[in-house]
């Protein structure tokens, strides 16, 4: 293991003879500046993010917390993954997985291509300010809560007096109550999420355009290339890498990400549609204090998030985009 | 070889940090010092140097008022502890008692909040954090014992030991409906309907015509119930009789089995209703996805002919429409009699008593706690001090003898009502009375009053009293699919989505999946209580 | 096409010669203005109603809902809120402290973090971004996290509010990549001239990263401002309370107690949803303010837009 990462770093001038362990101590003098640096995040990570993660063999037991204290988790008793069977033996689990991984899906499909196009066009506006505004603007979507964001849907789309539905009857249409459609329900959840996600979520895009080295433009400019061929062109193979890194995340959180919107805003009408597994157990509730089940489930959907992330990984790499390692 | 390092020195700091385990209570118990009528009369030796922790849910974050520290020292003083209140948001309230439970801190302890909605109180026993206060009763209870000992009946395990101190319930009939009395008249029924049938004549009238006179003859909503479950409480009973009070989901079938109520005969006929008044727009067609605001805002914009809610919920947001033109109100109706043959209806009627304090298994002291509760219901003026603040500057009694006490103006800048958790404003004997002036509105007197009519069929459900518990039985590691499925199915039938046999079938997969189950533990946990 | 040249240079900071729009760049620009002022509309428009809402009576409300300007304005809930309540000046302070001390803590471990393992020849570099990623998915839950907390006695601790989550995974592997896209030339060049690692982050790489790290650091700012559950979790002491939290009990004390008036100054005494909504806005407003200062931070890539063409 550590040969092999030896050998990877070309730039590491090593003497080839010499034991392992001498060339380790070689290795280790030579990058003590960055060792040193990172020594105090390391230590921050192991004790405040892996020493908890002990707490991960909760799913596998019967943790009822009552023997105190970390001794609590250790003593309590073995189950194994009857857990697990509960959970997967449940007649939704197809269904739960269909929504949760198919809402995250529309998320990416829509949401996600937004916020980038959303940055480039920013970043095309002549004015400074109206740049200004329009970025501000676009932020305050994201610091209401979904209590507040669903509560103002539900008066909008509500087929007794919204403003939707008196729009649909102004044109002879029938009134749809949306909160309650199956076939309408979804398109809500993602509409209503990228209302609130693209302008904070293309901050990060306009960070990267900003960090674009100018010559490349000025010289496709002098070349004759329009504004689309120069967006094309230079800037989307400017900040691939990022795109990359934040799809890969956003893959990552596929499993756990929509839980405060699903919830302020679903219904049992639409249970069939919308009913993911943080909803699902979360309707469970910590009942008796059954930690255990909601820690499986939590496992489970971190294994799902991890295949996720390693998968889009090697799409981004193959695409030449970086990944994340 | 850097990784190994940091293996072990996880590994290492992982073993060091197991924390000590839970005291029990040590030593024996205190002795009470005296009655705590003044401060030289502390309830317990000062210079004992006690003190009380409690945690408790505040409604009412503003616990920096000037009074605070005024009020707790005269407490402090007559009862010679030194009093250490936790207060928590209420909805967060159960998340931070698990993690005082798990960490096993040392307190003394905890006002009920809404755990038990969550964890039964016999789980909490059975997990070893709260202690059988039966021992201490006696000695430390005496006031308790005097004007509640009823309510300990609710407070049991399985074994008959208590597990808690009880408080009384405010108004064990609230879930009631609503009706709009002058849209009755203006229907043309007198008095409040007795039938379905005329019910439903005044709902249909409230649909076709324009009563709330806004010119609009589409804005009115016969029936709004807050949610599903709403519906069912107040309305259940009507079909199913005694076997309809919601409040265990659970009635008594004549071969002496516990059923969840969807088992009843007469349940399907409920929900057929239910969906027929849905298809008919009776029912408020949003009542599923809307929040209560903004049930509350329909109420203000006076569109509402009737409401499946707590009692009590329809006063403030109609209190300006009221106030405006008084011949506008509302009645709570229980006067339905059931369209079944041979049932007599029956409104839900919740617990008389309720669990309120727990005391923790880390308590060094548990008899302080006790006694300091006690303490509260052994006079009228220090319970109504405790909780309101100070006579003459707070409050002041407006007829003393019945209890009644009236509050004086700036009374809530001045202190937040904390230490105290068992205070209620109905009951008998040694509780108080606001006086009705106080209220909000005066509606909530009347309404109390109609709901108090002993001439109203009320029941409590068979097993309130029983303490069931899914831990150590065979529903412990059943997952949620059977709730689910419920839910799910009797709003969509109940909205037309799925028809009648799928229903039935949902009810028999519900069976199947967890109904029997359900049966079988529960009925083993009747018949264990009774037989005790 | 003079014209068009000169219009065009004049918005250049550079002064030079630049291309002529076409007629299809033109319209887009157009048609980017257009599509942004119904965008600001878009996304302004809820918040108006927040506001609104905030000083709007209940009867108004529900006779005009989704109504802009109230027609009497009634400040009984900010009264509530903002007079009624010294701890919420406390927690206003504690949030602010908070979200300055924290951030920084934030920014200086993050970068110092996300520097190394953006160096390519760092050997660990590869396992570490394992590690620090896969805390992003797989952690102990709320319980053991608790349990370390309070053996460690961050309990009603300030450092409760800035150790734990000093490092955010996804924050530092952000920043990871704006310093891998810095050319690596000019950290090769220090280095022969004898810089130190910590020179060379401190000196170089962050100074050029502004733009980088005034989003990371929005991102974490807005994070702290916003926190309650750690506050809920850990302090029990009410002076350390931040602000978000006590927003949140004061909405919730805003259901008050059925029967008897919680305050016979009925005056003082707002319907939830105005509360609700005040509280979203003393929150979120202070935020607002904050932002046009960062502002400055993605100016250069305003600026290339304003230069093509």
């Amino acid at each position: 293991m550590l040969r092999k990462r030896l050998r990877e770093n070309a730039s590491v001038v090593l003497d080839p003879r010499g034991t392992v362990w001498e060339r380790v101590r070689a290795s280790i003098v030579k990058h003590r500046f960055l060792h040193l640096m990172i020594l105090p995040c390391l230590i921050w990570m192991l004790l405040f993010k892996y020493t908890p993660m002990v707490g991960l063999v909760i799913a596998f037991k019967n943790y009822r917390g009552n023997t105190t204290g970390f001794a609590g988790i250790f003593q309590a008793p073995w189950i194994g993954l009857r857990n697990f069977e509960s959970f997967f033996h449940s007649i939704y689990f197809g269904r739960l997985m269909g929504n949760t991984l198919m809402l995250s899906l529309l998320r990416l499909l829509f949401s996600f291509p937004a916020a980038i196009l959303f940055a480039l066009m920013l970043n095309e506006i002549r004015s400074i300010h109206l740049k200004k505004i329009v970025q501000t603007v676009s932020y305050m979507p994201h610091f209401l809560s979904w209590v507040v964001i669903a509560a103002l849907t539900t008066t909008l789309l509500s087929p007794d007096s919204g403003t939707i539905n008196s729009l649909l009857t102004l044109f002879h249409h029938e009134k749809i109550f949306f909160m309650a459609s199956e076939k309408w329900f979804r398109p809500v959840l993602v509409i209503t999420g990228t209302w609130q996600s693209i302008g904070w979520g293309s901050i990060v895009y306009l960070a990267a355009i900003a960090g674009l080295p100018q010559e490349q433009y000025e010289s496709a400019c002098l070349d004759g290339a329009s504004k689309i061929q120069q967006i094309w062109h230079i800037t989307l193979p400017g900040i691939k890498e990022i795109i990359a890194i934040m799809l890969i995340m956003q893959v990552g959180r596929a499993m756990t990400d929509n839980f405060e919107q699903v919830f302020n805003m679903y219904s049992p009408a639409v249970y069939k549609v919308s009913d993911i597994f943080d909803t699902y157990v979360y309707r469970a509730g910590i009942t008796d204090a059954n930690f255990s089940y909601s820690a499986a489930v939590g496992l489970f959907k971190a294994v799902c998030s991890l295949l996720l992330v390693l998968g889009t990984n090697q799409i981004t790499k193959k695409l030449d985009a970086g990944g994340l390692w | 070889m850097k990784r190994l390092l940091v293996t072990l020195l996880a590994l290492t700091l992982v073993f060091t940090l197991t924390a000590p385990s839970a005291m029990a209570a040590s030593d024996d118990p205190i002795p009470l010092y005296g009655t705590g009528s003044s401060p030289d009369d502390p309830l317990f030796d000062p210079s004992l140097g006690l003190t009380l922790t409690v945690y408790q849910p505040t409604n009412w974050s503003e616990d920096s008022k000037p009074g605070n520290e005024a009020v707790k020292e005269w407490i402090e003083a007559r009862t010679g502890l030194t009093l250490n209140w936790v207060y928590t948001a209420p909805d967060s309230y159960a998340d931070k008692m698990n993690l005082v439970f798990v960490s096993g801190e040392s307190y003394d302890a905890f006002s009920e909040g809404n755990i038990l909605q969550t964890r039964s109180l016999q789980s909490l026993y059975d997990d070893g954090l709260i202690i059988d206060l039966s021992g201490y009763l006696d000695t430390y209870a005496t006031h308790f014992r005097e004007y509640l000992n009823d309510g300990f009946n609710y407070c049991q395990s399985t074994d008959g030991a208590i597990l808690a101190l009880p408080k009384r319930v405010s108004n064990h009939r609230g879930q009631t409906p609503t009706i709009r009395v002058d849209w009755l008249k203006q229907a043309g029924i007198d008095g409040l309907p007795t039938t379905i049938e005329q019910w439903e004549t005044y709902m249909q009238y409230v649909l076709d015509h324009d009563v709330n006179g806004n010119g609009d003859p589409n804005d009115e909503i016969p029936l709004v119930p807050q949610n599903l479950r709403q519906l069912q409480l107040c309305l259940m009973g009507i079909w199913l009789g005694e076997d309809g009070t919601a409040t265990t989901n659970n009635y008594l079938g004549e071969d002496g089995v516990v059923y969840r109520n969807v088992n009843h005969p007469n349940y399907m006929a409920f929900l057929d209703k239910m969906r027929e008044w849905y298809s008919k727009g009776y029912l408020y067609h949003e009542f599923f996805t809307t929040t209560t605001a903004q049930i509350n805002d329909l109420v203000t914009a006076d569109r509402v002919g009737g409401a499946c809610q707590w009692y009590s919920n329809i006063v403030r947001p109609f209190q300006t429409v009221e106030e405006a033109d008084p011949e506008k109100s509302y009645s709570v109706m229980t006067n339905i009699q059931s369209p079944i043959e041979g049932v007599e209806s029956i409104y839900t009627e919740g617990k008389t008593y309720t669990p309120v304090i727990m005391v923790s298994a880390t308590s060094e002291h548990p008899e302080v706690a006790i006694a300091y509760f006690d303490w509260l219901l052994s006079d009228p003026d220090i319970n109504a001090t405790v909780w309101l603040g100070f006579e003459g500057e707070q409050w002041e009694w407006a007829d003393k003898d019945n209890f009644i006490f009236r509050t004086l103006p700036g009374a809530s800048d001045y202190y937040f009502k904390g230490f105290q958790a068992v205070c209620q404003f109905d009951a008998e004997k040694q509780f108080l009375y606001a006086s009705p002036e106080d209220y909000v509105s005066i509606k909530y007197d009347e309404f109390l009053k109609q709901l108090n009519d002993p001439s109203k069929q009320y029941a409590e459900a068979f097993d309130l009293m029983v303490p069931y518990t899914k831990i150590g039985t065979d529903l412990e590691f059943m997952n949620n699919d059977a709730e689910t499925l419920l839910e799910e199915s009797t709003i969509s039938y109940i909205i037309g989505n799925i028809d009648r046999d799928a229903m039935v079938a949902a009810i028999a997969e519900y069976n199947e999946l967890y109904g029997n189950v359900y049966s079988e533990v529960y009925t083993q946990e009747y018949n264990d209580f009774i037989n005790r | 096409m003079t014209s068009t040249v000169s219009r065009a240079v004049k918005k250049t900071r550079a002064g030079r010669g630049a291309i002529r729009q076409t007629r299809g760049e033109r319209i887009f620009d157009v048609f980017n203005v257009i599509f942004m002022l119904l965008m600001c509309a878009v996304f302004v428009y809820p918040l108006l109603v927040v506001v609104s809402r905030s000083v709007m009576t209940d009867a108004e409300r529900v006779a005009r809902p989704l109504a802009l300007i109230p027609q009497t304005f009634n400040w009984s809930a900010y009264q509530m809120i903002l007079s009624k309540n010294s701890n919420l000046l406390n927690s206003y302070w504690i949030t602010i402290e908070r979200t300055v001390f924290g951030t920084f803590v934030n920014l200086l471990l993050t970068s110092m973090f996300a520097y190394v393992i953006s160096r390519k020849e760092y050997p660990p570099r590869k396992t570490l971004t394992f590690m620090l990623a896969f805390t992003m998915w797989f952690e102990g839950g709320l319980i053991p996290t608790y349990l370390l907390n309070q053996s460690l006695g961050l309990v009603n601790n300030l450092l409760v509010y800035i150790l734990p989550m000093a490092i955010s995974p996804w924050n530092c592997l952000i920043l990871r990549n704006f310093f891998m896209t810095l050319p690596n030339s000019l950290i090769e060049s220090a280095k022969i001239d004898g810089a130190s690692e910590g020179t060379i982050l401190f000196r170089i790489v962050l100074p050029l990263s502004k733009a980088a790290l005034a989003t990371v650091g929005l991102f974490y700012a807005v994070g702290h401002w916003n926190a309650w559950f750690d506050a809920m979790l850990y302090m029990t002491n009410n002076k350390l309370w931040t602000l978000q939290y006590i927003l949140r009990q004061i909405v919730a004390s805003a259901n008050t107690s059925d029967l008897v008036a919680a305050s016979t100054d009925a005056s003082i005494n707002p319907p939830t949803e105005m509360v609700r909504m005040a509280s979203t806005v003393v929150a979120t407003v202070p935020i607002l303010c904050v932002y046009p200062f960062l502002q400055k931070y993605f100016v250069k890539g305003m600026l290339i837009g304003s230069i093509k063409g």
